[in-house]
């Protein structure tokens, strides 16, 4: 987010004051097993913050894009300021990784969009794999119920049509796993489409003002 | 006419059935539908996501939706995952699978598990609807799963399934239901897609079957 990019504009506009830019140095180490770049952003994060040396007058907002969420939360342990509001676009729910910090945040909201891959992708392998796994299951029943059918077979039909609409339930909570923060937040979801970069423009974060509490 | 029934008169009002229409023996008819999706969470919460299905004569489907598709072949005994955010198709050989055999065979522990977790189908309710018969079924399966299965016997096609967990519902309905074959291009896997081909089944990746509940506010 760049000094007068439509998005940095409409923050400030929002909170009344330009936004002061943290950008995590290492962020091509995001991946298993150690994630060492969000780590160390976390713990340089939370240094920067502390630098601030806010006084309890102070307000203090975060919004973080995509891994920037959960720099943001291994930030939480550290930081000396509560957060009054905390907003995460497209932050991937990672089981791999730590949750927001309790009383953390007075306000916390997980914005995603229900069809934005990236976020998918950067959550952990369980989560990605389960989640393959189970769209497997789903088409190897409906091939099996295919079969069946073809054999005039109707107990089987109904039996492996039933398993695959059950694994297609269980298929889509492990996507969804990817994108409902489960640490206090405010999930806020888009399901128009939106791509991972759509979430850092100014039309969803016009849409989600209201919801997360920043009007 | 419960609101059950007037959903489902919803599904086949824009449909291009041909009157008084019926299935060879075991040549059931190509099927080109919208389905919708819908998921309602125990906050309240409810989200709909739109997608496609095809049937072809020669038993080849295929189901899209906002996150992928998934190409089922009975002839090559193939499931095909296609992802069309990396452009990469997956296509699954079934042949390794040893799970082909149904309620009615002989079948391992993990097949009397799934049987198990999902019930015995009763039927409650037949129908009529554009001429077409309507079996539903339900079933009440374990940890509280209901699920129920409407079927157009003599389509045989599932129009409408439903699966209540305590957390949540999940419903598939097929809508705008047109009875013809689809573009066989539908079948294959686009230009362009890096294509992996693997022999099923796949290994999960650990012994957690379903996620934690996410805790959904209203």
């Amino acid at each position: 987010m760049d000094i007068g990019s439509p998005e940095s504009v409409a923050i400030a506009a929002t909170f009344g004051v330009e936004p002061l830019r943290f950008r995590w140095t290492d962020n091509s180490a995001i991946f298993p097993p150690f994630y060492s770049g969000i780590y160390d952003g976390g713990y340089a994060l939370a240094g920067f913050i502390n630098s601030l040396q806010l006084s309890a007058q102070d307000n203090l907002d975060v919004v973080a894009h995509s891994h920037g969420g959960n720099v943001v939360k291994i930030a939480s342990y550290f930081i000396a300021h509560p957060i009054r509001h905390l907003i995460n676009l497209g932050t991937p729910i990672n089981y791999d990784l730590p949750l927001l910090a309790s009383n953390a945040a007075f306000h916390y909201c997980q914005v995603s969009s229900y069809t934005d891959y990236v976020q998918f992708s950067g959550s952990s392998p369980v989560q990605v794999g389960f989640y393959a796994y189970f769209e497997y299951e789903v088409g190897y029943y409906t091939y099996l119920a295919t079969s069946a059918l073809f054999d005039d077979n109707w107990d089987d039909f109904w039996y492996y049509s039933a398993l695959a609409a059950s694994y297609q339930a269980i298929a889509d909570s492990w996507w969804l796993s990817t994108k409902l923060a489960l640490d206090g937040a405010n999930n806020i979801m888009f399901y128009d489409g939106q791509s991972h970069a759509d979430l850092h423009e100014p039309p969803v974060w016009n849409a989600i003002k209201s919801s997360c509490a920043l009007n | 006419m419960s609101r059950s029934s007037i959903c489902f008169v919803a599904v086949f009002a824009a449909t291009t059935l041909a009157a008084g229409s019926s299935r060879a023996q075991g040549r059931p008819p190509g099927v080109v539908a919208d389905i919708e999706i819908t998921v309602s969470t125990s906050t309240g919460q409810t989200y709909s996501k739109p997608g496609h299905y095809y049937r072809s004569k020669d038993g080849r489907t295929r189901e899209d939706s906002s996150t992928g598709s998934i190409i089922t072949d009975i002839g090559s005994g193939t499931v095909t995952l296609l992802n069309s955010t990396t452009k990469e198709a997956t296509v699954i050989s079934t042949s390794g699978d040893p799970r082909a055999t149904g309620p009615t065979g002989a079948r391992g522990a993990a097949g009397a598990a799934a049987s198990q977790a999902i019930g015995s189908f009763v039927p409650f309710e037949q129908a009529q609807i554009e001429g077409h018969a309507v079996t539903k079924a339900r079933a009440n399966g374990a940890s509280g799963r209901v699920q129920e299965l409407w079927t157009a016997t003599d389509l045989g096609l599932v129009v409408f399934s439903k699966v209540d967990s305590p957390d949540r519902t999940m419903t598939r309905t097929l809508r705008n239901v047109s009875l013809r074959e689809p573009d066989p291009t539908v079948f294959q896997i686009p230009e362009g897609y890096t294509v992996k081909h693997v022999t099923g089944p796949l290994a999960p990746p650990g012994s957690v079957a379903a996620p934690p509940s996410p805790g959904f506010r209203p």
